[in-house]
């Protein structure tokens, strides 16, 4: 069997049915386009992670009362914990002279009288996972000499949970579409197979084999998931662009900030992985349409 | 090459269209069958090239029971059948050459091969200036002979030709009928069905008479009727 006449047959068939084959190219590349998204999500919140990570760093608020002495074994407590890669100390001066740098706080310290600020260390940990950051806090509150603990990362975490939900719900999404773009493919092969039931029958009696008929069905399902896979690459590009364009413009924000570095190499590989998951996707449906429609 | 043991053919709804059916032919012998329609004439091509099985009774093709062969031998049991159909049954999409190298591409044939067995196939039957043209651009006689280049091609041992005239007049259907006997000098063994007895009349083949799935008569090769 001549896989250049299969492929000749399976383009055959695009050129033949161009209706169909356009309603499943939409389907397929509108599915992708969706798991695309996800992807693009996903490689965001995973550069996202680490650019707040980067920033994290817990701060304990130290008691008036715990003294030199008392500083001194506190320090040496922090920075004998396995997770600590530095420790600083900002004593109650320090922090004034840094908060009196904001005219309005200032103004405000001023109306206090003295100095109401709480001595502090600032540490910055190994791992700056939210577990372990959580872990850290926690067993910092209940040291000694140590007022309160906290890492600000609440409003982080809540930016990061609230991504994590709009990439499942994309997901979600995709997956549906995913599908839907196979059991399309799949009844759209059914008709081409009722429409070329008198080929097919011809093709039996000359002694064609069920490969030999299947062959260009499945390659058919191939090319369509791999254009769509390609259209849908070209899509999501265009609409990134769009998006980061006016993010920039309105909201001052640089969502190519948010992609890996080598944005080109990026997209190749993302539309390389678009390709073959249409193809695979469109080989999956042409499976499951010939096996039920092609048997003898 | 060809036997016929006792065969019954009974359909769905119960239409008996072979009964008690017993018949030898010998390699390389042209036997045409006769009767009126539905008389059991197709029911016994469609038995022979295996696109139905007989509800009792055995048919052998080349010493091989067709009942018995498993579906993945079925494809390559009719490759070494060339079937010709009154209705043409050609791809209207395709060429004339295309539709002839189909056979081709079935059995395997490289492409170079293909190219030289089909102008060779088209030369025979004398539409070698067609090869390019699609079948709606040819006649009735034309079409059946561009069937009959695609039946031959692959020089299977054996042709069935279900009523190759039926659609045609007598001057076409006869030079269909004289390249079906040419056939026959190459060694293949040729089945032909049909109802015009003028052809019978004038082709002089071994003929059997069929009449509600029995076979009511034969007549020998050279007998006049």
């Amino acid at each position: 069997m001549s896989l250049g006449f299969l492929i000749k047959e399976a383009f055959r068939s695009l050129h033949r049915s161009k209706r169909l084959n356009l309603v499943s190219l939409g389907a397929m590349s509108m599915s992708l386009m969706a798991l695309g998204l996800v992807f693009v999500l996903t490689a965001g919140i995973f550069n996202l992670t680490r650019f707040i990570e980067e920033k994290v760093e817990v701060v304990a608020f130290l008691n008036d009362q715990a003294g030199a002495a008392g500083l001194e074994k506190f320090l040496a407590t922090i920075r004998e914990h396995p997770q600590v890669d530095g420790v600083e100390h900002i004593s109650k001066e320090k922090a004034l002279k840094e908060f009196s740098g904001d005219p309005a706080i200032r103004e405000f310290l001023d109306a206090l009288g003295g100095n109401p600020l709480p001595a502090s260390a600032r540490i910055r940990l190994r791992e700056k996972t939210p577990v372990n950051v959580q872990r850290f806090t926690t067993w910092l509150k209940n040291l000694p000499g140590v007022e309160d603990a906290s890492y600000g990362g609440g409003d982080a975490d809540r930016l990061l949970k609230a991504l994590q939900f709009i990439r499942l719900a994309v997901l979600a999404l995709a997956v549906s579409l995913v599908m839907a773009a196979v059991i399309i493919i799949a009844n759209i092969i059914s008709l081409m197979v009722y429409a070329r039931q008198e080929e097919i029958r011809i093709m039996r009696i000359i002694g064609a084999t069920n490969w030999f008929i299947r062959g260009p069905l499945l390659i058919w399902g191939i090319i369509q998931g791999a254009a769509g896979g390609l259209a849908a690459a070209g899509l999501l590009a265009a609409l990134w662009q769009v998006v980061a364009f006016y993010s920039l413009r309105e909201l001052a924000i640089d969502l190519h900030a948010f992609l890996p570095s080598g944005a080109l190499k990026y997209f190749l590989v993302g539309t390389a992985g678009l390709i073959l998951t249409g193809s695979i996707l469109g080989l999956a449906g042409s499976l499951v349409s010939v096996g039920r429609e092609l048997q003898e | 090459m060809l036997q016929f043991h006792h065969v019954y053919m009974t359909y769905q709804n119960e239409f008996k269209a072979l009964r008690d059916i017993n018949l030898e032919i010998p390699r390389g012998e042209f036997v045409m069958i006769t009767g009126p329609s539905g008389a059991g004439k197709s029911t016994l091509i469609k038995l022979i090239c295996r696109e139905m099985l007989p509800t009792k009774g055995q048919v052998i093709v080349d010493d091989h029971n067709v009942a018995k062969l498993k579906p993945r031998q079925i494809p390559f049991f009719r490759r070494r059948i060339g079937v010709v159909f009154q209705d043409f049954r050609l791809l209207y999409d395709r060429t004339v050459a295309e539709n002839v190298a189909l056979a081709l591409y079935v059995t395997g044939y490289a492409g170079r091969t293909i190219n030289r067995e089909v102008n060779q196939a088209l030369k025979k039957v004398g539409l070698e200036k067609k090869g390019k043209l699609k079948p709606w651009h040819l006649s009735g006689g034309e079409m059946q002979r561009v069937v009959l280049a695609r039946a031959m091609v692959h020089d299977p041992p054996l042709l069935l030709a279900d009523e190759p005239t039926g659609n045609l007049d007598f001057a076409t259907g006869w030079e269909v009928m004289r390249l079906l006997r040419q056939v026959t000098e190459t060694g293949t063994t040729v089945v032909c069905t049909t109802h015009n007895l003028n052809f019978i009349q004038k082709m002089r083949k071994r003929t059997l008479f069929i009449d509600k799935g029995i076979i009511r008569g034969e007549k020998k090769a050279g007998q006049v009727l």
